[in-house]
């Protein structure tokens, strides 16, 4: 186990070096200018290039990757070219909002989504499982943008039960933090679900035409205790991975909701600094991100030891 | 009654006369501004630096415009008055201003500003704000010649000094000595000013918040436009990033917000219904304007950019791009009528509509149907429509046309390169003097430089007296169209929207003001 995991996190290193080298040319091979971004409109070239100086951006693409890359590996990366703040600070106070949105969306995902899923497969070609699959149907084509902006319009603005938009952490009082996420989880929960649905339903239909579970029923044993002793159970390995891909990919930054609910977010903080050409931010986001990806599925992979016993490392 | 008796009565009457009149003279006009709380505002997203100096980015604007303070400052006609300056003098030639500055002024580090930090931040600025750039042209030196007395010396007169001084974007804002020599090439790393609020907090994307500055100066004279008192009413000003227009729309609707920046024009019919809500509309409005590249090969040719001047046929561009007509006017004059800048120059250039003439253009400037490029970008929808219709439009004269979408950033780094367009579309924000117009920049991106513009420019900069500036500007005015530098398609007015409960505030028409506006909650 020690050795699979040692071996796992090694591999981290290329895959972290690809994406730092990648990320470094093809951020600074698109057309814009981060000084003339800052400089504004009417800037003379002359302020350009001086600014350039002052960001650091006048040596040769392999001297301010190499100088970027030195204090990378030493956790330094970098400060934002705009705002002079350290990027490591700026992605932490982006990566608690999306954290916390994600673990919100992806519980409700999960209290959707395998609820309708179970019900789908034991129902099976019921209206049951008709109204499961076209609710997933549903929830996968709905477009963020629009159920975002209608639940701000309907419970914030119409009923003002719930803020339209922000982000409060958490030392401003758990509830208040909660409030303003709600929204924005559903927003994301509710197209998750869809996935899921689909793959609970898939994944329990495998499992329930299984012998064993033919003979838990032919025991005498209670269909409830069928379906969630022995049957859920062993079909959690796909929705793990499910769940898993669900989670990273939000921690990625889910754009849209972080847009329309204003949330400082991994999304949000990748746009702008995209559309600024911030790039000692971009470059930080994207290692993080690209970390966070690949340290999700690893434990996406340890969680399948502890579901599966047939599972060894 | 004895003359004793009645010299006692009139006494006590004269004294109880005088005390009634000293007290009705100081009752108060009326009830005193409230104050505390918090105001509210959703901007359209994070600034990339508060240091007014380094950038013309609006959003820097709006912020930074409670933290720090110019020399002067525009009173509501548009004149630039003193404000940290107390007072100035011009030498007999022109060429040498001579500024007294406040005393007991602080800095929101609590030291005292001086002549020498007002020197260091003019000298900055001159380096790294666009407007400091062009009008150090014209300086020679800033120096501080005591404790409270600045003087710039010119190398030869430049009107419009005092304007520039007091422009509140690319704003040569007073910071301390130290703090501005920290930063000699980029934006400032502290952002500590004189103004009535204090920088305290950014949170990047989520908030930035000013407290009231308890040690402010302010000065005694009434407030007129960005000019006179500045009194901090709420407690703390918080500017939220909210990317989308219509969750800046929600949280005012919703009282998240007290005031929300750039409203779409789609809204504003609906909002004005909205009894929550008041939309307000800019007093002045944005040029949306078609810049020629001079220096391309194509467009160095003034018949052929007069043919685009002809064919356009504005009030459809003006339509598609922004709707709803109570927001946007087809007018020539780069100024409002009533204004000490109106001109009706060169308005027979203005919206020709007239295809025939733009064939015969083209034929005279020997128009081969080589490809015009003409760059824009869909990240401002009104610029992305506005082109489209203009392309549209052109096509139809017969230019060949190829219209090419850049994020912004990508715009303004291919709009720095002559030889990759010949047209490109942007908006001009209102300028109180005419010589911060963009166009007249000899290095703004389309490159007037033309003998004519060169002389009549300079002119307009020398001439310190009012009337006879005026005059030039007449000319000027209208050889902007003469040769067309650019085609103005129309003007449109932004909109921001505010809660009912807000009193006191209207929006500006440079950036806005946050000082003296009582908050909500």
């Amino acid at each position: 186990m020690l050795s699979y995991l040692t071996g796992r996190l090694l591999a981290l290193i290329p895959v972290l070096l690809v994406v730092a080298v990648v990320v470094f040319l093809l951020v600074r091979s698109t057309p814009g200018d981060p000084a003339r971004v800052l400089a504004g409109e009417d800037a003379t070239p002359e302020q350009v290039r001086m600014l350039r100086r002052d960001m650091g951006l006048e040596g040769s693409l392999p001297t301010q990757f190499a100088v970027w890359m030195t204090r990378a590996v030493r956790g330094d990366l970098g400060r934002s070219l705009f705002n002079r703040f350290p990027v490591r600070r700026i992605i932490g106070q982006h990566a608690g909002p999306t954290l916390m949105l994600s673990a919100m969306a992806v519980t409700v995902a999960l209290c959707i989504g395998i609820p309708l899923g179970v019900v789908s497969a034991v129902y099976r070609n019921s209206w049951w499982d008709q109204a499961g699959l076209a609710l997933a149907m549903l929830g996968a084509a709905v477009p963020t943008f629009w159920l975002g902006l209608s639940l701000i319009v309907v419970f914030a603005v119409n009923l003002g039960w719930l803020p339209s938009s922000g982000f409060r952490p958490l030392t401003e009082g758990v509830g208040r933090s909660l409030t303003y996420l709600l929204l924005p989880s559903l927003t994301l929960g509710v197209p998750n679900s869809a996935l899921i649905i689909r793959f609970v339903r898939s994944s329990l239909l495998d499992v329930i035409a299984t012998d064993y579970v033919r003979t838990a029923r032919a025991k005498g044993l209670g269909e409830r205790l069928v379906i969630f002793r022995h049957v859920l159970r062993n079909a959690l390995v796909p929705i793990l991975t499910v769940v898993g891909l669900t989670f990273a990919a939000l921690m990625g930054g889910a754009v849209v909701t972080e847009t329309v609910f204003a949330i400082p977010g991994m999304g949000q903080l990748v746009v702008s600094s995209v559309l600024r050409r911030d790039y000692p931010v971009i470059q930080g986001v994207t290692l993080v991100v690209a970390t966070s990806y690949v340290l999700i599925n690893l434990i996406v992979d340890l969680l399948y030891f502890l579901v599966d016993p047939r599972v060894k490392y | 009654m004895g003359w004793r008796a009645r010299v006692r009565t009139w006494s006590v009457f004269l004294v109880v006369t005088v005390l009634a009149i000293s007290l009705v003279a100081q009752a108060p006009a009326g009830p005193a501004p409230r104050r505390g709380g918090t105001l509210r505002i959703a901007n359209i997203g994070d600034p990339p630096t508060l240091d007014m100096s380094a950038t013309t980015v609006g959003v820097t604007s709006i912020i930074g415009n409670a933290i720090y303070e110019t020399l002067f400052a525009f009173d509501a006609s548009w004149r630039p008055q003193p404000h940290l300056a107390e007072s100035h003098t011009v030498s007999g030639d022109g060429k040498t201003y001579t500024i007294r500055l406040r005393r007991a002024v602080p800095f929101h580090s609590g030291q005292e500003m001086t002549a020498e930090d007002v020197a260091a931040s003019l000298n900055r600025w001159g380096k790294v704000g666009s407007r400091g750039v062009t009008a150090f042209r014209s300086v020679d030196s800033v120096t501080a010649t005591d404790k409270y007395t600045v003087v710039i010396q010119l190398k030869e007169p430049f009107a419009p000094l005092l304007a520039f001084l007091a422009l509140p974007s690319s704003a040569a804002a007073i910071m301390p000595k130290e703090v501005a020599e920290a930063a000699p090439a980029g934006p400032a790393k502290d952002f500590i000013g004189t103004g009535p609020y204090r920088f305290s907090e950014w949170v990047p994307n989520r908030h930035i918040r000013l407290t009231r500055f308890i040690g402010y100066a302010p000065r005694s004279d009434a407030p007129s436009g960005y000019a006179g008192k500045r009194d901090a009413l709420a407690d703390e000003l918080v500017f939220y990033p909210v990317g989308s227009v219509a969750t800046r729309i929600a949280g005012v609707q919703s009282g998240e917000f007290d005031i929300a920046d750039q409203i779409s024009t789609d809204s504003y019919a609906q909002l004005k219904n909205d009894p929550r809500v008041v939309p307000e509309v800019s007093p002045n409005g944005v040029w949306l304007v078609f810049f020629f590249n001079k220096q391309s090969p194509l467009m160095a040719n003034v018949k052929l950019r007069q043919a685009v001047m002809a064919a356009l046929d504005m009030s459809p561009i003006m339509q598609a791009t922004i709707g709803n007509q109570d927001l946007y006017a087809l007018r020539p004059n780069l100024y409002p009528q009533g204004t000490t800048w109106y001109s009706e120059g060169g308005k027979q250039w203005y919206n020709q509509r007239n295809p025939e003439r733009a064939k015969q253009l083209m034929a005279e400037a020997g128009y081969k149907g080589e490809t015009v490029r003409w760059i824009t970008t869909q990240q401002f929808d009104w610029m992305f429509k506005s082109s489209t219709v203009a392309v549209d439009q052109l096509q139809k004269v017969g230019f060949k046309m190829d219209m090419q979408l850049y994020e912004w950033a990508g715009v303004i780094e291919r709009r720095a390169k002559p030889a990759e367009w010949e047209i490109f579309t942007t908006g001009h924000g209102f300028v109180p003097d005419p010589s911060l117009i963009d166009v007249f920049s000899p290095t703004y991106p389309g490159w007037w430089d033309t003998p004519r513009k060169k002389e009549l420019f300079a002119e307009f900069n020398r001439t310190t007296d009012p009337e006879a500036r005026q005059r030039v500007w007449q000319r000027l005015h209208e050889l902007v169209f003469t040769e067309a530098s650019w085609a103005k398609a129309g003007e449109f007015f932004s909109v921001q929207l505010r809660s009912r409960e807000l009193t006191g505030y209207k929006m500006a028409g440079l950036t806005s003001i946050f000082w003296n506006v009582p908050a909500v909650k």
